[in-house]
């Protein structure tokens, strides 16, 4: 019957078949996609995260929604569409499931490909092409890290915008038509929500156009306008003076750096460490080597196209070579995309060539995926256990919360990494769960990162621990490969009984847990500091060594220096300390003070502090003289 | 053949979206599942024994009549507890206190109420009251006394309100804290 069929409507059958390509032209690259990144899919959060997610308990009104939407936050990012509006948006519709949040990733990311493939075969003119370069792409190990944390949708939304835009222009260059500009520029505008390298998209413009439709060159000058005002209006905001992993070096380390981008473009030894060492030299100079080799082939016969490829590589990865101390391998997903456009076409030319072209394109890119495939699967495990075992953390610890709504929860054998992508970033107060802490020594074995903070800060003491699982404040819970566990007995017969119950040498005044330390002076905690009146007291652990200082901070308000600024006098054991003058920045104040070289060899100290001016305060008549927050006594 | 692939193309982005749209279906807003997220414990012992405190009730061995007002409990003349040994304790020694209430209706039966206690089975010094209201009985415990994980704590008043046909308990003193405390 369907031979007759099909002997009787020979169109039907081309048709037929015309259609089933075009389902697995479109539909190969998503589902490729979820084969290689499918895990990714279900990662939970983990990290910078928890800042996104946070943002929405400071969402109260429009006011503070604009400001929690474009002020400029860590390294003065803004990026309200792919960080910000996404979380709150995200957050507000589904809570913190995360499976929301990875499909949105996954669907921009299947968007991508078939706007990738629809521009490699517009520049191609080879459907084949269109194909090989999405899924060249879709395999490059730049990309695993998007695909498995949110926080990185960044690098995939900006791809969307620079890809539609793109798009956009190819279509306006072959028809014209107005529309298509329009749709070029609202793309590339958007774009800027994403992430600022979009700036570079009219350098892309101009470069295409230049090479390959140069009626229509002038036309992109236009696009610069809106970059150089992002620029500045970035930098304006900025501080100048960032230090640390993203330093801006424009010194010679950026020719170093681009090498080494070079290099992981097609050896990428961070995860593929069995490379290092020669093989990953011998894959970078056969990969990269045969596609400049081809790109200089078809340009000696005048085509341009791959000198465009070869210049989005290098536009896309320009504003990243100045962070020479923060080289990332997903910094080289949207520069990637020229180098997969290229490769695609590379290999389908080599594909009507002579078979020897045949078989070195065969084993150029059976080596390519050979390594690319296997290191985006151990990155995305990788990840996604890590992300895994946050979320084993944070959920049982707000689970603690539940079972224990009064104490305070330590969480004791936290490593180097559940500290990093969890702890550091508070995640607990997502969930409205504060007062949780490490245990004694955590520091001495999480590898420490003093660029981004300090350990210790999340460290409880060993003498408040002690008072407070002494007066059942404290519950403890151990992490491991399962779920967290309840220990606090056992913790207390064991680990506890060796540690000092001497007092700390950084007090927290806003800690219920060092309330045993402060003096009766003391007003109630107050969203984590405590006001006192004129004068008050507390102890602190002795200094190690005479060259140590005290270091003080509180809060302070216009109304308190309202009159000038006042002195505050603080003695230890009876001794003053130097006098120092109340000084308000942003509603903080600090103070170093040197301390006496004749204290007594005690293991804590008295401390009186007293404040030179007090007021009423205005709802409740008290008398308020400053309000602290620590007292630290440390080099 | 253009409009049939155009429409193939619409149909994979519809179904993009309805596997997506019914996979976060899932996952609407509300309170978490926590169930089972944590390995819990038994109740550890406690070193510091609200009477009212339900959780810590299981170490009020004998002689502790039911809270009352969510905030103290009658005893009986002779009464127990069990408290955890603090830590550090074992080193340093530590302090027993017992913060109760001997009311106004003790001393019209009696002009004074005595208080003793025993660790396990060690006496320790008795103290006598003579006024109602607020009082504390505190002693130190040598270290010796507190090399295992909790001691039973006996304490024992010279007399007490017998049962009678308004209150059918035999009624000592009224109990608020217990607790070992390290110096």
């Amino acid at each position: 019957m369907s031979s007759l069929a099909t002997a009787q409507h020979p169109g039907r059958s081309d048709a037929q078949r015309s259609l089933l390509y075009a389902a697995a032209y479109w539909l190969a690259p998503p589902l490729l996609c979820l084969a290689i990144y499918g895990r990714g899919l279900l990662a939970w959060f983990q990290a910078d995260d928890f800042a996104w997610l946070a943002l929405r308990m400071q969402v109260h009104d429009w006011r503070t929604l604009i400001h929690a939407l474009f002020v400029p936050m860590a390294q003065g990012t803004i990026r309200p569409f792919s960080e910000r509006g996404f979380f709150l948006v995200f957050e507000s519709l589904f809570g913190v499931h995360a499976l929301p949040f990875r499909t949105c990733v996954f669907l921009t990311q299947f968007a991508n490909l078939a706007i990738l493939a629809a521009i490699a075969r517009r520049l191609t003119g080879s459907r084949a092409a269109g194909l090989w370069a999405a899924i060249l792409w879709l395999i490059h190990s730049s990309l695993a890290l998007p695909m498995v944390w949110s926080s990185a949708y960044n690098q995939v939304l900006c791809g969307f915008f620079l890809l539609s835009a793109f798009w956009f222009l190819l279509r306006y260059v072959e028809t014209g038509r107005r529309t298509d500009c329009v749709g070029q520029w609202v793309m590339f505008v958007l774009g800027f929500g994403a992430l600022e390298i979009n700036l570079v998209y009219p350098a892309l413009a101009a470069l295409y156009t230049y090479l390959c439709a140069r009626k229509y060159f002038r036309t992109t000058w236009p696009l610069f306008v809106p970059s150089v005002a992002f620029l500045v209006l970035d930098r304006l905001a900025v501080s100048s003076k960032h230090g640390g992993l993203y330093a801006l070096h424009w010194t010679s380390a950026m020719a170093r750096t681009f090498m080494i981008y070079c290099h992981h473009a097609f050896a990428p030894t961070e995860v593929a460490i069995w490379l290092k060492g020669g093989p990953d030299l011998v894959l970078a100079i056969a990969l990269g080597g045969a596609l400049i080799g081809f790109a200089a082939v078809r340009m000696l016969r005048g085509d341009r196209l791959p000198m465009f490829c070869l210049g989005w590589f290098v536009i896309l990865l320009a504003p990243v070579l100045p962070l020479r101390d923060h080289v990332s391998l997903y910094y080289l997903s949207l520069p990637a995309i020229g180098l997969a456009i290229l490769g695609g076409y590379a290999l389908v030319s080599a594909w009507r060539g002579a078979s020897a072209w045949k078989t070195a394109a065969i084993v150029l890119v059976t080596a390519y995926m050979a390594v690319m495939v296997p290191v985006d699967w151990i990155d995305v495990e990788w990840w996604g256990q890590r992300s895994w075992a946050v979320e084993r953390m944070v959920l049982g610890t707000v689970r603690a919360r539940q079972l224990h709504p009064k104490e305070a929860i330590l969480l004791d054998d936290v490593d180097s990494t559940m500290f990093w992508s969890g702890v550091f970033h508070e995640p607990f107060t997502v969930f409205g769960v504060s007062n949780v802490y490490l245990t004694p020594k955590s520091e001495e074995h999480i590898e420490g990162r003093p660029e981004l903070g300090r350990v210790s800060d999340f460290v409880l003491p060993t003498g408040p621990m002690i008072h407070g699982l002494n007066h059942d404040q404290i519950v403890v819970y151990r992490l491991g490969p399962g779920r967290p566990k309840a220990i606090t007995a056992l913790f207390e017969d064991t680990i506890a009984q060796k540690l000092s119950p001497d007092p700390p040498r950084r007090v927290d005044v806003g800690n219920p847990l060092m309330a045993y330390l402060l003096g009766p002076e003391w007003y109630a905690l107050e969203s984590g500091s405590r006001w006192m009146s004129r004068r008050a007291t507390l102890r602190i652990g002795a200094p190690l060594s005479p060259s140590e200082k005290l270091y003080v901070s509180g809060f302070c308000s216009e109304a308190q220096l309202r009159e000038g600024p006042f002195p505050v006098r603080i003695a230890l054991n009876g001794t003053p300390l130097q006098e120092f003058t109340m000084h308000c920045v942003a509603n903080q104040f600090h103070a170093i003070l040197a301390l006496p070289s004749n204290l007594d060899q005690s293991k804590w100290l008295d401390l009186t502090i007293e404040s030179w001016r007090t007021f009423k305060g205005a709802q409740d008549g008290r008398e308020l003289g400053l309000s602290f927050g620590t007292f630290e006594i440390r080099e | 053949m253009a409009i049939e692939i155009a429409a193939l193309r619409r149909r994979i982005l519809i179904s993009f979206v309805i596997l997506s749209a019914s996979a976060i279906a899932g996952c609407q807003r509300g309170d978490l599942d926590l169930t089972d997220r944590t390995e819990e414990e038994p109740p550890p012992l406690a070193a510091n024994v609200d009477a009212a405190n339900p959780l810590v009730a299981p170490q009020l061995v004998s002689g502790w009549w039911s809270v009352e007002q969510n905030s103290w409990r009658w005893t009986a003349r002779k009464f127990a507890v069990i408290l955890r040994t603090p830590i550090g304790g074992t080193t340093e020694g530590a302090r027993l206190l017992f913060n109760f209430t001997l009311p106004d209706v003790v001393f019209t039966h009696f002009t004074q109420v005595t208080l003793s206690a025993s660790i396990h089975g060690s006496p320790l010094a008795p103290e006598t009251y003579r006024r109602p209201g607020t009082a504390m009985y505190m002693r130190e415990i040598p270290a010796d006394f507190l090399s295992v994980r909790s001691v039973r704590i006996d304490f024992e008043l010279d007399k007490a309100m017998p049962p009678s046909q308004a209150d059918q308990r035999e009624l000592g003193l009224i109990a608020r804290n217990v607790s070992l405390e390290i110096r």
